[in-house]
């Protein structure tokens, strides 16, 4: 049921008061002209409505059926919107001017003869003056009407709009009033006036179009009602009664003033009348006087009295004409003053021509019969008026009452109802108060998820120009909002999505539909980034479209990664369509295929588009293995475990076999079902190779038989030979050897025999020459032994600073004769012992300080012993050698450590040498854990470093025996042991003859056998503190002898054996300590190394000798 | 701004119309003589004149739409009430006053009109004193001595009268002493002689017997009455007791309708100046007395005439007074009104000009006299003197 506010039952409402208006106007209009009493009212027994009234209505209604038209195009006009309000002007013009003019007629009391243009009557004229006159409110009622009718079209604000309700109300109340009029003559607009009344039909159509007006209005947008028909009723019902009071005060005035009036004047007529009575009572008795006294002063007197009497009657008879209602009241007093005014006047004029007496008595006796009547008279109408008097007041009193009950009523009534309008009114203003505080608590809360979030906010009004971007746009595109408002935010777009973007954005709003784009979005900063936005269209609460809203989210990251995804996905898809030997199958969960590489095509015979959808068991897999393969794949969904890879016979499209290597994959994504991969390799061609080599196996046993003997003589002979070069290394080694050991020890001892100078100085060059070629052969061999990585790295305890001192008085000699300085510092931190390999580490340093004398021509030879490391079981220990030499380019410390290079080859050539040393001590230090470097100056000299990692010991040290750097050797055992037996077992006789002078030159008392044997029987039999023995002897040898002495009863440490062979390899002296020997000694002997030998040992074995 | 026009014109328009029902303000008209004592004819005669034009001019519709209404206001013949008068009149803020009727009152006022700056119109005040004076005083009948001619001609020539006496009432010493004065100077400038003039106070104790034997003393031709109509009629009577012979005149003072009325036979065959012609057939003036005749059933005397004359110069002018006019101002500028008669003149100070007419009674009514010949040497009979 549509409500009272709803535009539909306004719309329907006005229609149906539009078309009442009009029939009820025209068939007035009509029965006006064609003077049939039935058609001007349909309302019988009221008043009719008038002519100009009629004509009045039937432009009116017009107008409002105007107002109500839809303005579209008839079939016989275009009903613009413009037209409409031009269309309502003009019907609305006549009204208003029918209602002026006769306002107009009423105030001014005009004669614009409008009253009877349409229709004269001369009976109606003779009637009433205006007969035919609308009534003054119903004139006021077209006017008001058709100026809020005309103010509507005029300005469409919401002003105009309430003026125009204010006006329609006060016609309702105005019609209602005039309709009163007809129930109770004390109610009613100006009816009382004795103006014409408001016809009862008139009065009708004026509420119902007041209605139609104010509902309309009400209804319209710009003017929404929000109070409710009962409030509103409430209302329209206080303005009627405000309405009813101010009429009631208009007309109680009137009337209250209006009875005042006749008061006042009534009593003023009194008072004139009874002035007038006395006038003519004395203009009576002056006149009476001057009959008896013919005094002329008497006569003055009544003259006087005469005209003064006049001059009241002639008031009185002035106002008499202007209050007809009491016109009788005074009419026998005039009557009778009168006639006493002619009485005197004809008596005075008789009696100035003389009278007689009894004339005179007879006028005497008039004069007073007529005084005494006018007395009657005069009294008669003092009660008159004073009853008069009392209706006139009692009729003020009852006005007085009626409008004070009416007012008061009115007042209480509309105070009542405004009071509840107001409290309604204030009910619903704070509501919508609540209403707004909570729609902008939320706009306030939108406004933050729009502000805060991540995403880029705009909207667009109907009209598509954007009219708000959130803060966080702003911020995006760093621009203001008063420049992306409306279009302005296209100049950010990229040129070449520019256009792309405003079709869609203008398409989907044409048709009102959600869109989303990608485009690329300038950001402050000049990148352009890349845009996914979302919009859709808005509407209101009712529906109606409003614009759009959109989302925009900056996916440039995503749209990076996207895209690479899609590359690599792209590619991933095209190696594994692409690829031709790896046949690749995935299935769903059903088994269908859901993925058909080509090589899955090529090898099984399906395309892709037949495989796809069917089971795996209908394609490939041959009928005896499906229940196994159902199983299996079953097994494999629900452990996730795939299929092990495996060899397998399936079948192609054709039915024939292919045999295949298939792996498998179960694929699971999360939140799908699991896929399956097979991934099949075609191994037909392998399994046919297969089968052929299987043919030729047998017969290639037999081959592999035979060429394995052949290997294993080859093996033998390839072994013996290795033997025999060792063999043949030891020998050579073995016999170069024992020469050099005669010719070192020879010149060594013809040196001790001879002073001539030039004799020395050959020895000394055979002894170098000799030693050279020591170093030549000892390094050669080492060289072997590396390269065969047989070189081993002893580990014995040891004295660092011992091995220094030893060296350093080996090298000393040489040095001296070079004038060189060979100096050493051992730093303190340095332990004691050690263990490790002494023998190597003394090479090392030999070899370094060898070079340093070798290239250096003068200064001095720094050795340092340093510490450069320790942790819990090991240091590192760091040899300096520092000379003065020559020095070393750069380019020369880059090589001089590889085999076989020398520094300058002008350098071998002056100074000698294989170019081995630096390369073996090289590769000895690295095999103790460390290495050798050079720094050095061309020219100034060299300093080389070596670094080696030793054991700690951990165990108590050994005692450790005193270090003996005497320069002579020889001289501290002839002093401290000379006498000591010495067993000497040596077949080579100048071995042992060199050997027997080396140890008789240092006191030692020597005796010397030619074999192992012998040498075995002279310790059993005598106690030699040490055994000097060499290895290699006819009958038994050195280590055969040892063992032998060693199994001799108390012989186990004593006495000490040292070896002294040409025998000069590690695995030989190995063998000698093996064998029980306490020490060795490499042929050819260097006496110095001998004697240092037996010093350490003689100290041992003799300590107290 | 424009809707709130609008509106405020749809809430004023009621209250115009409202308003508008209301009758117009009237313009109200004073008017100051003597309504009541011995000597009111000539006021309620003014009165009455006054009543008339103010009847027909509203009849016409009023001043631009405004009815007039009539103020009136009774001097008593007495200065102190005059005044008090007066002042009730401004009090009513009338526009314009119509009167006093005698210079005596006219003397009396006239100090205050001017203080008000009230036009004040007298239809019948001949005073001298106030002649010349840029006051706000005006009157429609010319000073005495514009007239006073007339009656020393008649008297002189055409009654050829030598010896005369002016009986004179100090009440309106103004006017009677300065138409005494007047008289006095032409009459001896023509060669007459005037015995002592006899003054009385007008009152009803004034002892008219004594006073007709002290007139007689000196036996003059004839006795020349300065008074009102009621003090003339009784001196009259007194005098045909005593002397049947003597010429008795009258100034235009005593020419009112109470004259013959009271005086009745010794009243008879007097001589009477006269403010007009009462045969005149002048349209205006024929108008005026039909008029007067419809309302008032009698006949107009010169106090009706002129006032009615008065009223409607006085109308006239405000008809044509201009927004930022003062009365005084449309006068003066305007300067010629229509009168019964004739057209009326004012001069710079509110003076006119005129004639004066003779009459007689007989049966008790006017009759006018012919005009004064000058040639006709005088013939004693029974003159009356004004």
């Amino acid at each position: 049921m549509p409500t009272l506010n709803s535009p539909r039952f306004a719309s329907r409402f006005s229609a149906l008061v539009a078309g009442l208006t009009l029939l009820v106007g025209s068939m007035a209009l009509f029965g006006h002209l064609a003077d049939m009493d039935s058609l001007k009212g349909v309302l019988r027994h009221w008043v009719p409505m008038k002519p100009n009234t009629a004509l009045a209505f039937i432009f009116i209604g017009l107008a409002l059926a105007l107002s109500l038209t839809p303005t579209r195009q008839w079939p016989w006009l275009t009903l613009t919107p413009a037209r409409q309000r031009l269309g309502i002007r003009l019907l609305t013009a006549l009204p208003l001017l029918i209602g002026l003019a006769t306002l107009s007629e009423y105030l001014f009391n005009w004669e614009l003869g409008i009253d009877t243009l349409l229709v004269s009557s001369a009976a109606d004229a003779a009637q009433h003056a205006h007969a035919q006159r609308m009534a003054p409110e119903t004139a006021f009622c077209h006017m008001v009407l058709a100026s809020a009718m005309l103010l509507k079209t005029l300005l469409h604000n919401r002003r105009t709009i309430l003026i125009s309700a204010f006006c329609s109300l006060v016609v309702v109340g105005l019609a209602v009033s005039s309709l009163s009029t007809y129930f109770s003559p004390s109610l009613g607009v100006f009816g009382w006036m004795g103006l014409n009344v408001m016809a009862g039909d008139t009065a009708l159509l004026f509420i119902l179009l007041g209605l139609a007006s104010f509902l309309e209005i009400c209804t319209q947008q710009h003017f929404s009602w929000q109070l409710g028909s009962t409030t509103t009723a409430g209302f329209a019902l206080g303005m009627l009664l405000l309405i009813v009071i101010f009429l009631t005060v208009i007309r109680t005035q009137y009337q209250t003033s209006e009875i005042n009036g006749r008061l006042s004047q009534s009593e003023m007529l009194f008072a004139k009348s009874a002035a007038i009575f006395s006038d003519v009572t004395q203009n009576q008795s002056h006149v009476l006087s001057f009959l008896l006294t013919n005094d002329l002063r008497f006569l003055n007197a009544s003259l006087v009295a005469s005209d003064r009497a006049r001059l009241k009657l002639d008031e009185l008879n002035h106002f008499r004409s202007r209050t007809p209602a009491e016109a009788w009241l005074y009419l026998p007093l005039e009557v009778r003053v009168d006639e006493i005014l002619d009485w005197s006047r004809e008596t005075t004029a008789q009696s100035r021509n003389g009278l007689t007496d009894e004339r005179r008595k007879a006028a005497i006796e008039r004069g007073n019969a007529l005084l005494s009547r006018l007395s009657r008279g005069f009294d008669q109408q003092a009660s008159e008026h004073d009853q008069y008097i009392a209706e006139l007041k009692r009729q003020s009193e009852y006005v007085r009452r009626t409008s004070f009950l009416t007012i008061t009523l009115s007042m209480l009534g509309s105070i009542a109802l405004f009071a509840l309008v107001l409290l309604r009114t204030n009910t619903l203003v704070s509501e919508r108060d609540r209403a707004r505080q909570v729609l902008l608590e939320s706009e306030q809360q939108y406004r933050t998820l729009a502000d805060s979030g991540q995403a880029l906010i705009w909207t667009a009004g109907t009209d598509t120009l954007c009219n708000y971007f959130n803060k966080v746009w702003l911020a995006f595109t760093g621009r203001s909002w008063a420049q992306e408002i409306g279009n302005g935010w296209t100049e950010g777009v990229h040129p070449d999505d520019y256009q792309h973007c405003v079709d869609v954005y203008v398409k989907s709003f044409e048709q009102r539909r959600k869109f989303s784009m990608l485009y690329r979005l300038r950001r402050h900063d000049g990148e352009y980034r890349w845009i996914q936005d979302d919009g859709a269209p808005r509407y209101d609460l009712a529906g109606n479209f409003i614009g759009y809203i959109g989302y925009c989210l900056d996916i440039t990251e995503h749209w990076l990664a996207d895209e690479a995804l899609r590359e690599s996905e792209l590619r991933f898809r095209k190696l594994l369509n692409e690829i031709e030997s790896v046949a690749v199958q995935g299935y769903s969960d059903d088994l269908s295929v859901n993925y058909w590489n080509k090589a899955s095509e090529n090898l099984y015979g399906y395309t892709a588009e037949e495989a796809f959808g069917r089971q795996l068991t209908d394609l490939i897999i041959p009928p005896e293995m499906q229940a196994q393969v159902r199983q299996d794949i079953a097994a494999m969904f629900a452990s996730g475990q795939p299929i092990a890879t495996g060899e397998l016979s399936l079948q192609r499209q054709d039915g024939s076999r292919v045999d295949v290597i298939s792996s498998h994959a179960v694929v699971v994504v999360p939140g799908k079902p699991p896929e399956f991969f097979c991934v099949d390799i075609d191994i037909s061609e392998r399994k046919r190779t297969e089968a052929e080599l299987e043919q030729y196996r047998n017969h290639l046993q037999d081959l592999v038989a035979s060429r394995t003997a052949e290997l294993a003589e080859a093996k033998n002979v390839a072994e013996a030979a290795n033997r025999a070069k060792s063999s043949f290394l030891a020998n050579m080694s073995h016999e170069i050897r024992t020469p050099m050991n005669a010719i070192i020890g020879l010149s060594h001892l013809l040196r001790k025999e001879t002073d001539a100078a030039p004799a020395l100085d050959k020895l000394g060059k055979i002894n170098d020459a000799a030693q050279h070629l020591l170093g030549v052969i000892n390094n050669i061999l080492d060289l072997s032994k590396i390269e065969a990585g047989r070189l081993a790295i002893e580990e014995n305890a040891f004295s660092p600073a011992e091995i220094v001192a030893t060296t350093l008085t080996m090298l000393n000699e040489r040095a001296r004769s070079k004038g060189l300085k060979l100096l050493s510092t051992l730093d303190e931190t340095v332990p004691s012992r050690l263990l490790g390999d002494a023998l190597r580490l003394s090479q090392i340093l030999i070899n370094l300080v060898g070079n340093a004398v070798k290239f250096s021509e003068h200064g001095q030879i720094t050795v340092r012993l340093k510490l450069a490391g320790e942790d819990e079981h090991s240091v590192i220990l760091l040899l300096e050698v520092e000379d003065q030499g020559i020095g070393l380019s750069a380019e020369q410390q880059g090589v001089i450590f590889r085999a076989f290079v020398q520094a300058d080859d002008s350098s071998t050539r002056k100074y000698g040498g294989s170019g081995l040393g630096l390369a073996i001590s090289r590769h000895l230090a690295r095999s103790m854990g460390g290495d050798i470097s050079v720094s050095s100056q061309l020219g100034l000299g060299s300093t080389f470093r070596a670094s080696v990692r030793l054991k700690k010991i951990i165990s108590a040290a050994e005692p450790q025996s005193d270090t003996h750097l005497a320069s002579a050797l020889e001289d501290i055992i002839r002093q401290r042991f000379a006498g000591v037996p010495i067993l000497l077992a040596e077949d080579d006789l100048i071995s042992r003859e060199i050997a027997i002078e080396l140890l008789q030159l240092a006191g030692l008392t020597v005796d010397a056998v030619g074999n192992g044997r012998e040498a075995v029987d002279k310790v059993r039999n005598g106690d030699y503190p040490i055994v000097i023995m060499d290895m290699q002897m006819p009958g038994m040898g050195g280590l055969e002898a040892t063992r032998a002495i060693r199994q001799l009863p108390g012989r186990q440490h004593r006495p000490v054996i040292l070896a002294m062979t040409a025998n000069a390899f590690d695995e030989n002296r190995q063998d000698c300590l093996a064998a029980g020997m306490n020490d060795h000694l490499g042929k050819p002997v260097d006496p110095d190394a001998l004697y240092a030998t037996l010093l350490r040992w003689l100290e041992i074995t003799t300590p107290n000798a | 701004m424009r809707i709130k026009r609008y509106s405020l014109l749809m809430v004023l328009a009621p209250l115009l119309a409202l308003s508008a029902c209301a009758p117009s303000e009237p313009i109200h008209i004073g008017y100051l003589g003597a309504l009541s004592g011995r000597g009111s004819d000539l006021g309620t005669g003014g009165l009455n004149g006054t009543r008339l034009a103010i009847e027909l001019r509203n009849n016409a519709g009023g001043i631009k739409g405004r009815p007039l209404e009539l103020i009136e206001a009774d001097d008593q013949q007495d200065p102190e009430t005059a005044r008090k008068a007066l002042d009730r009149l401004i009090a009513h803020r009338v526009a314009a006053v119509i009167g006093p009727m005698t210079s005596a009152m006219a003397m009396a006022t006239v100090a205050q009109i001017n203080q008000e700056k009230l036009v004040m119109l007298s239809p019948t005040v001949t005073s001298g004193d106030l002649s010349g004076l840029d006051d706000y005083f005006f009157r429609v009948i010319p000073a005495t001595r514009h007239f006073v001619k007339t009656n020393a001609d008649y008297y002189f020539h055409t009654l050829g009268l030598r010896r005369l006496r002016l009986v004179y009432d100090v009440r309106n010493k103004s006017y009677s002493e300065s138409w005494l004065d007047e008289f006095s100077k032409t009459f001896l400038a023509m060669g007459g002689s005037l015995l002592p003039p006899i003054s009385f106070a007008s009152s009803d104790e004034t002892h008219f017997p004594q006073l007709a034997t002290r007139a007689l003393a000196g036996n003059p031709q004839a006795i020349i009455i300065v008074g009102n109509s009621v003090d003339a009629a009784m001196l009259c009577q007194s005098l045909r007791r005593s002397n049947a012979k003597v010429a008795i005149g009258t100034s235009e003072w005593a020419a009112t309708e109470r004259l013959p009325l009271l005086g009745g036979k010794a009243a008879e065959g007097i001589t009477v100046a006269q403010f007009f012609d009462r045969e005149s057939n002048a349209p205006d003036y024929q108008a005026f007395k039909q008029a007067y005749q419809k309302r008032f059933s009698r006949e107009p005397g010169f106090a009706e005439l002129l006032a009615f004359d008065a009223a409607n110069v006085i109308f006239d002018a405000l008809a044509a007074q201009g927004p930022k006019q003062t009365l005084k101002q449309v006068i003066l500028s305007q300067k010629t009104f229509r009168g019964s008669f004739a057209p009326i003149r004012f001069d710079a100070f509110g003076d006119t000009a005129g004639k004066t007419f003779m009459a007689t009674i007989r049966n008790g009514h006017f009759v006018s006299l012919p005009p004064p010949d000058t040639s006709v040497p005088s013939v004693p009979s029974v003159p009356s003197v004004n």
